[in-house]
Formats: C-alpha cells, structure tokens, sequence
C-alpha cells in the first residue's frame, strides 16, 4: 500500500510540474498574439475610430518598452493577479473576472448534470439495442445534437420557449423587475438564494437557468452520448461480463453494475476535454442569453473592443483549464492506477 | 500491374477495400450518406451563380417575407431571398474548411513526422507547445488570433489551422513513435539508406492513413468554429453570404422573422452531421475494437 501511495504522489508532483510549463506556453502565445503580433495590435484592436485614444493607450500598455521588458512585465503581473485595466468599465480585470465567474460556474455546473444524463440516457439506450433502430435512432440523435451550433440552438430554444409559449424569459439570470440579486456567498443565485431561505428568488433564477442549461447541455450530451455507447459496447465484450452473465446474474444488474460502471471510466478521462467544449460553448451561450459570464464579458470586450478585457479574461480562462486538467488527471490517476504508469 | 500490387499492399489499399465491402452495413451507409451530401453542397457551391434562383445581395422585397412559393425560404429585413443566400453560403465554410485544413496538415504532418522520427530535446519541446494548444478551448483560441488579424476568408482559415494543426501533429507523432519501432523501418535504417528515403518511403506512408481520418474527425468541428466566430462578430464582412453570419445576423430580430436564422442554421447543421457521419463511418470500419464479437 505504502507503494502505490508514493507512486500517486510522485505522479501529482509530476503533473503538476508539467503544468508549469503549460501555464507559461499559454501565457506567452497570449502574449505574442495580443501584444507582440505584427502590425500594432492597439491599432487593429482600437480601430480608426478610437485613434486618439490609442497614444494613451500603449502609454499606459508600457508598448513603447522594449519586447523582453514587456514581456516580463506581463508575465509578474499575471502571477500578482494584476491583469489591467478593462477600457469599458474602467473597474480592475480580476475583479471583473471574479465578479462573473461564478455565472459561468452555474451555467458549466448546470449543463454538465443535463449532459450527463441526456447522454448517459442515449449511450444506454444505443448500446442495449445494439444495430437495431433504437440504436440507429439514438445515435443520429446524438450525432446530430452535437453538431448542432450552439448558438443556433440557443436562438430556438428562445423562440420556441420563451417567445412562442412563454414559459421562460429570454435571457438574464433573474427578473430584475421582481427580484433582488440574493445577498452575495457563492456568486451563483439558485446557491445564494437557498442560502438566504429566499425561495422566490430560487425559482426564479432556477427558471433562467434551464433554458441556456439545456443548450449547453444538449450539445454537450451528444458528445457524451456517443462515448458512453461506444465505452459500453467495449465493455460488454470484455472477459468479467460473460464471467457475470456465466454466473447467471441478471441481465439488468450486468448491464447497470458491471458494464455501465466501467464504461463511465473513460468517461471521466476525457473530462478535461469535455470542460473545453464546455468552456467554449459557455461563450455563445452566455452571448444569446444574456447570462452575465465571463463568455458574456469576452464577447463584450470583442464587440466594444476593449482589449486589456479580453486578454484579462483569455488568460484566466487558460490558467482555469489547466488547473482543471490538472485535477482531472489526478482524479483519474487515484481511481484508475494504470494512468500512473 | 505493379500499381497494383503498391495499392494492394499499402495499408490505404487495405483500408479501401475493407471500406469498399462495408458498403452494406450501417457504417458503410454512414460513410456514403455523408459523402453524397458533402458532395451535394459542393455542387451548390461551385455552381451557386447558375442554381440560386437570385442574386445573393439582391434586394427583391420591401421587407421581410416568411416562406413562400415564390421564396420558399423567405426572405430578410434587407429583402434578400435567403434560399439563394443559403446556396451562396455553402462557398464560405468548405472554402474555409478546405484551406484550413490544407494549412493544417502543412504545418502539423511534418511537424509531427520530424518530431516522432528523430525524437530528443526538440520532440519534447514541440509536444509540450502542441498539447498546449490542444487542451485550449479552441473557440477561445480562435477568439485571439481573429481578434487580432482581423475579418476574411483567409484569415479566418488562418485561424481554424492554428486550432486544428496540433491535432495532425499529436496523432501523427504518436503514429510515427509506434511505426519506428516495426521491423521494416529498423531494416531500411540498417541497410543505411538515407534518411529521407526511410522517412519517406517506408514512415510516411504508413501514417498517411490517418490524415483523412483526422480530416473528417476535425472538418464538422471547424464549420462550428468557423460558424462561432461569425456569431461573435469576428468571422466575415456582413456583404459576404455566409451561414454563420446569416444565421447570427438576425438573431435579435428571431421574435419577428425565425426564418432568417432558421434556415442558414439548418444548412450548418446538415453539412457538420455529414461530416460527422463520414467519421463516425470510418471510425467504425478501420476501429476492430467495436466490432461485434464474431460477426465476420
């Protein structure tokens, strides 16, 4: 035992060296296509119409430094967490970022639990009915759900349920007309609002979030729903299943406890992919919604080409997959020994 | 005959005729249902002056239209027929796809053939920017690099490359690393051909084969991306038909006129599920994993 819990620490040192390196690669190709690009990037960013600012600006930028010092600069104030000014709300990026991450947490958290589910549900169902038309079906389901774009979806979603039958609101993370934001503990309102015994305020936010949830969501499950069938066809074959079937234990428990667990593994391998998808999806998502996120925030800084925003907001979302990915691996390695190797 | 036999024997070979003989099975369908409609937006595109029932910029109403006889698939708030600037559209994202992944496999193949083959200090350092790259969302990325260089067709493929050459690079490393190691490349090696020979005639055409895979894998996922940086405003001048920007360009306006977003949104998603079943196809035939137990 003492063995394997060594080898688990080795690897977590291991991988978490290994992130380093990520981090500064990130933060250099940040840095280079922001900043170092050819041509001037205040210029391409700022536009013609903003040509008086644009002086001040890389003043302020320190663009007249020479390259290095720049760079090094950059790269302290990233790490004191001191990511500029944002030109459009004149307020610190990092608080800012702070400020809206938890939105883009409760639309990720959200989503995830519909993908899962969805996806689970049609990876099953393929996989049970292998070849036969529930499994055809099934599959063109999730096929086509994935490469929906995300957006797209977003915009029926709106028309068809909010607009047509009404039964949600647009956009916004709560009716700002009957509700107050609930006072501020995790930053997502349906946490915050429970929290504060406001039971309205929770139904209310719960009720914005369904509609961006299930955009997100369902993309996501047809991704989901094709690895789960195809982990579980995999493992259907595998020896300990006839060995269970041998056994004579019932087809349903073979299915739920044997083969359905061990196609989830593979499942959670591939998270750190799936939260790159999710973190994608999350920036049209939040734009057709409305929802006050850090997506939300990017694309602001896009359209309103507020710069330091934008490569506030990229940088952090850098260092959060990494940090994800980081304790995805470790997750896996604990659960599966065979990754240490 | 002796073209034959290469074609017989190489592994490309090989996997045609598996692919050739699947043709009755639900994943050769796969495969030849979205090859047919891949083929048929190809028409479209190449031959969009002469079967688009307008001009793309035409102003034809006054106002927006909901589908007709006459429009079937209505027309926008500038009085535009959008069937015929759906059948415009389809240019934009195979133009993009087609370049994209053109410079892809420019840059990530031989980067990915030298790097697995001679190995070391360099391999390591490439893999380590590589897998960088990959484990960024490529949205994101792709939100960098246009916000920078700016609006058009090429940078816009420009841009697509960038996300998706660490793909070829990874797998095609990964491929080279494994081939190396194969008796027939230890052979060439010992018979001290030139390096170049060794690479190019006995490495290379064994990871050749997993170019067009990565391509379909990859080719739906760029249409998306292509399609998200037209949402965010960063994909195309609005004059150009595109489906992406069509499909974004109204949607404020959705409430009044679901048509303008519906119909190029549909496109998108007809093109990326061909494409999708084209690798899923494939996926299936090359993939003996997932076969069924005993079945051939």
């Amino acid at each position: 035992m003492p063995k394997s819990q060594g080898s688990l620490r080795v690897y977590i040192v291991q991988r978490i060296l290994l992130s380093i390196p990520m981090i500064l690669i990130l933060l250099t190709l940040v840095f280079y296509f922001l900043r170092a690009a050819p041509g001037d990037p205040v210029g391409a960013i700022l536009g013609e119409r903003a040509s008086r600012w644009a002086d001040t600006i890389r003043r302020q930028l320190g663009l007249y430094d020479p390259l290095y010092i720049q760079y090094f600069d950059y790269l302290r104030r990233v790490f004191t967490g001191d990511m500029g000014t944002s030109i459009i709300t004149q307020r610190s990026v990092s608080e800012d970022i702070a400020q809206r991450l938890p939105a883009t947490f409760e639309l990720a958290i959200a989503s995830m639990l519909v993908a899962v589910v969805v996806g689970v549900l049609l990876g099953v169902v393929g996989a049970t009915r292998r070849d036969r038309p529930a499994d055809v079906a099934t599959r063109l389901v999730a096929t086509v759900l994935y490469n929906i774009p995300v957006f797209w979806l977003g915009i029926i979603m709106q028309l068809v349920f909010a607009v047509w039958l009404g039964w949600f609101d647009v956009g916004g993370r709560l009716d700002p007309r009957r509700f107050e934001v609930p006072p501020r503990v995790t930053g997502m309102y349906t946490v915050d609002s429970l929290l504060a015994g406001q039971i309205h305020t929770f139904v209310d936010a719960l009720a914005h979030l369904v509609l961006p949830a299930a955009t997100l969501g369902l993309v996501l499950s047809g991704f989901f729903g094709r690895m789960v069938r195809a982990n579980m066809l995999q493992s259907l074959q595998a020896d300990f299943v006839e060995a269970a079937v041998a056994r004579g234990i019932r087809p349903a428990s073979v299915f739920y406890r044997h083969a359905l667990k061990n196609a989830m593994v593979p499942v959670a391998t591939t998270m750190g992919l799936t939260f790159a998808i999710l973190f994608s999806g999350a920036i049209l998502t939040e734009t057709v919604f409305s929802w006050e996120g850090v997506g939300r925030y990017i694309f602001k800084a896009i359209s309103n080409r507020d710069y330091p925003a934008l490569q506030g907001a990229v940088v952090y979302y850098a260092i959060i997959m990494v940090v994800i990915s980081l304790l995805i691996d470790v997750f896996n390695a604990w659960i599966d020994p065979r990754i240490r190797y | 005959m002796a073209t034959v036999e290469i074609v017989r024997r190489s592994a490309m070979g090989r996997a045609l005729r598996l692919f050739l003989g699947e043709s009755k099975t639900l994943a050769g369908f796969l495969v030849w249902a979205g090859i047919a409609i891949v083929v048929f937006f190809v028409i479209l595109a190449v031959f969009a002056p002469w079967i688009a029932p307008h001009d793309p910029n035409e102003v034809i109403t006054t106002t927006a239209q909901p589908p007709s006889a006459a429009h079937p698939f209505g027309t926008n708030r500038l009085g535009q027929d959008i069937l015929s600037r759906v059948i415009w559209g389809a240019r934009i994202p195979l133009t993009v796809v087609a370049l994209a992944s053109a410079i892809a496999i420019a840059v990530g193949a031989p980067a990915g053939l030298l790097s697995g083959f001679y190995g070391g200090p360099m391999d390591r350092f490439l893999v380590l920017v590589m897998d960088s790259i990959y484990a960024f969302p490529g949205l994101l990325l792709a939100i960098v690099v246009a916000a920078v260089i700016g609006p058009g067709v090429v940078n816009v493929s420009l841009v697509i490359a960038l996300v998706y050459a660490p793909t070829y690079f990874r797998v095609i490393r990964n491929h080279v690393v494994a081939v190396k190691e194969e008796l027939f490349v230890e052979a060439a090696d010992a018979l001290a051909l030139p390096r170049t020979t060794v690479i190019g005639r006995y490495v290379l055409p064994s990871v050749a084969q997993s170019i067009p895979v990565i391509f379909s894998v990859s080719a739906a996922d760029a249409i998306l991306t292509q399609a998200g940086l037209s949402f965010l405003g960063l994909g195309l001048p609005v004059d150009i038909p595109d489906w992406g920007v069509d499909a974004s360009r109204y949607a404020g306006l959705f409430a009044t006129m679901w048509w303008g977003v519906f119909f190029p949104g549909l496109m998108i998603i007809i093109l990326t599920t061909a494409l999708a079943f084209i690798s899923e196809g494939l996926n299936d035939i090359l993939n003996p994993l997932l076969r069924r137990k005993g079945a051939r």
